[in-house]
């Protein structure tokens, strides 16, 4: 059973989907979750210094996804400084060299413009496989706006099991309206796990919306490198695409240097 | 491309939820209560309460028990427990009304 794991698909990939999870109530006869609410269940050992470092390593997910975050929008800057602009698709097809993350950033985002400027849905010749890629980063990025709108919308029903007995939970609303249950043979110790559970899902809820808030900012950036009208809507996909790796790459740095 | 105007219509929506949301958040209540498992009645059982209000005001409810004289006191491990949500509440609230406004600015 993973450690962290929510009801839906965490584009963060700081939580593990488990999308069958129902909300845990104390006892018979309590009042069940709304369906509509996020499930966040945290799985601690029972050994204090084990469940300790396990909420340390997603703090430090948490610290890592964080400054990631913070460095994305210079680097977007850099890009596009560096970029011709209004010619990403001929400058792309052009041989331009740019490697990594960014390299395939902007072969997207030429593939994108090229098409949008001939009129055609997003499926021909050497752009079929780039198509797929489009569509697959547009159906992430409207998965993410659907999550964000959830995040508003709905409650976080947050669970500490401490091996699999459920010791604490906290409904908290966007707006901070919060209630916290614990059961009556919690300790100190115990209080102070689900403190930082709590802190971990608010966390993530915020980690969220900066990624929504950077990626809408970054396309918006990116969009005078393109020709095609429309340019910061249509390069959303791409660059929600870009940031979800360079999230990724900064998890797996912290990973390695956690282990 | 077809798929250009539903993204932006998803923003402006997103943008327009948002909004109505922000203006409705006046106040915040965080609570803290216990369940007896096995006891007379599984309601969890009030401890400890605080609304904040956005103008400044804020009301709390503490938790107390009876101290060796018989005096009430208040409970100090709950109030540190509770206060410890209060804090969270309000770092939640006030990044995510900053990042919602910064959000609007964007859309």
């Amino acid at each position: 059973m993973p450690v962290f794991e929510s009801s839906f698909d965490d584009p963060l990939g700081m939580w593990a989907a488990a999308p069958a999870a129902q909300p845990v109530s104390f006892a018979v006869g309590e009042a069940p979750a709304p369906p509509e609410a996020d499930v966040y269940r945290v799985n601690l050992s029972a050994q204090p210094e084990e469940a300790r470092a396990e909420l340390r390593q997603n703090e430090a997910a948490v610290v890592a996804v964080s400054a990631a975050l913070d460095a994305i929008p210079a680097r977007l800057e850099d890009l596009s400084q560096r970029t011709p602009p209004a010619g990403i698709s001929f400058a792309v097809s052009g041989g331009m060299e740019e490697s990594g993350p960014e390299g395939e950033l902007l072969v997207m985002l030429g593939e994108t413009d090229r098409q949008a400027l001939s009129g055609g849905v997003l499926s021909f010749g050497f752009g079929e496989q780039a198509s797929q890629v489009w569509a697959e980063a547009k159906a992430r990025f409207d998965g993410l706006m659907t999550q964000i709108d959830h995040d508003v919308l709905h409650l976080a029903w947050v669970e500490t099991n401490i091996e699999q007995h459920l010791i604490a939970r906290t409904i908290v609303n966007w707006d901070g309206d919060a209630q916290t249950a614990w059961l009556e043979e919690a300790g100190d110790e115990q209080a102070g796990l689900h403190e930082r559970a709590l802190r971990s899902v608010t966390q993530t809820r915020l980690l969220r919306l900066r990624m929504f808030i950077t990626i809408a900012s970054g396309a918006a950036r990116l969009s005078v490198l393109m020709a095609a009208p429309g340019g910061a809507v249509l390069a959303l996909p791409a660059v929600y695409q870009y940031v979800t790796k360079i999230l990724a790459q900064a998890r797996e740095m912290q990973s390695i240097q956690t282990n | 491309m077809a798929t250009s105007p539903e993204l932006k219509e998803a923003l402006k929506n997103a943008a327009d939820t948002i909004a109505k949301y922000v203006e409705d958040a006046a106040s915040m209540t965080v609570e803290t209560k216990y369940i007896e498992v096995g006891g007379k009645s599984d309601e969890p059982k009030l401890l400890a309460r605080t609304i904040v209000k956005l103008d400044g005001d804020s009301e709390t409810v503490l938790p107390m028990k009876a101290g060796p004289d018989g005096t009430l006191v208040v409970d100090t491990v709950v109030n540190e427990m509770h206060q410890e949500n209060v804090q969270t509440a309000i770092d939640y609230r006030t990044e995510m009304l900053e990042r919602l406004l910064s959000l609007l600015h964007v859309s």
